[in-house]
């Protein structure tokens, strides 16, 4: 397929996904569901890195048919993951170091369960301008 | 039309800035907090049936604090890293944790000698419950369980759940492997004909006695004028 993919999902303590978005714009249903299954099942993956490195960046996690998934891990175990296709790692990095601290500002907030989805527009715009700006 | 900009707190919760060191971090002073406490012990009074029901909320309350706090620290500190073992998050939350939210580093973190699953973090003077002193009829309960369920939600967003028991002291019990206990020494404060969960303070008092009037607190570099009924 030469359509670029990357899609980002924040993964809360029950595994429940907070947050999930398709950068690149929207997909037919069947790519979408893929890019789900794929990214929830390398949940596993991470599991198994987190325990292992005290480093948030976990680079590629998993692998499947061409698309990588890349993982940062923050301090209280949220998962961030980018299923993508081979992007550079740099990029990934910056962008994961700016959605935390937007991240780490919707959390702040008292209202908010943590185990909730995050449902702030503004937020979601936030991270689609850094996307279009870090990885392009 | 030329926009302005706008001021802080219109900002919304994404544009706000997180101050990222660790001088400019904004402190309440603790004569407002300790009032502000005291409220809400009373407002949990009114609402538990019993003292185990009211230890629980009071310790979810903490639970909520703990998970911010331990996010919000470790953005702060300049290498970002997380804590892979549980000795590392109780080391961290007897130093930076403890110091950030009380001033001081709490004063002994040790292992019990008989359950190697169970550690206790002590402070001998805790800082929310210094101007606190319960009644006999109240006498299991600590209220020093706020500071219980701060570390009890860092440790559980860390992946390292824990359980909490009660008893003179409050402790929880982390599943599996391990278990913290805090104690906090009591510093009985004698008879007082008011309720007891009000501040106390260095307090000079005007006109008419602690039925009501008016009283000038002089809290931790803070002078307040409250006024009691």
């Amino acid at each position: 397929m030469s359509v670029p993919t990357l899609t980002f999902v924040i993964v809360g303590q029950e595994d429940h996904p907070i947050y999930e978005v398709d950068l690149t714009g929207p997909k037919e249903q069947q790519t979408q569901y893929l890019h789900q299954f794929v990214l929830h099942s390398s949940l596993d993956a991470v599991d198994e890195q987190m325990w292992l490195s005290r480093e948030p960046h976990l680079k590629v996690v998993d692998r499947f048919n061409g698309l990588n998934v890349t993982a940062f891990v923050t301090a209280g175990n949220t998962r961030f993951l980018m299923l993508h296709d081979g992007r550079s790692d740099d990029a990934l990095r910056s962008f994961f170091n700016e959605v935390y601290e937007l991240y780490l500002r919707v959390l702040l907030n008292p209202f908010h369960t943590p185990t909730t989805r995050i449902t702030s527009r503004d937020f979601d715009r936030k991270v689609k301008l850094l996307a279009k700006r870090l990885i392009g | 039309m030329n926009t302005r900009q706008p001021p802080k707190h219109s900002l919304n919760i994404v544009d706000r800035p997180i101050t990222k060191s660790r001088a400019e971090v904004p402190t309440v002073s603790l004569s407002a907090f300790a009032y502000l406490f005291s409220e809400y012990i009373q407002y949990l009074v009114d609402r538990a049936n019993s003292i185990t029901e009211l230890e629980d909320r009071l310790e979810k309350a903490g639970f909520d604090v703990g998970i911010r706090v331990l996010e919000l620290l470790s953005y702060r500190e300049k290498v970002l890293r997380r804590k892979t073992d549980v000795l590392d998050i109780l080391r961290f939350i007897h130093g930076p944790a403890w110091q950030y939210l009380f001033g001081k580093t709490a004063d002994d973190l040790q292992q019990a000698a008989n359950a190697d699953d169970e550690y206790y973090i002590r402070d001998y003077d805790l800082l929310i419950s210094r101007y606190i002193s319960v009644p006999r009829s109240y006498e299991p309960f600590n209220p020093g369980t706020l500071a219980a369920g701060i570390m009890r939600g860092m440790l559980d967003s860390a992946g390292f759940p824990a359980r909490w028991g009660t008893g003179g002291d409050i402790h929880r019990k982390l599943t599996s492997c391990m278990s913290c206990m805090t104690r906090h020494r009591w510093g009985t404060r004698g008879d007082r004909r008011y309720r007891w969960a009000k501040p106390q303070f260095r307090a000079k008092q005007w006109g008419s006695d602690d039925q009501g009037g008016r009283w000038r607190w002089r809290g931790k570099g803070a002078e307040h004028d409250i006024e009691w009924w």
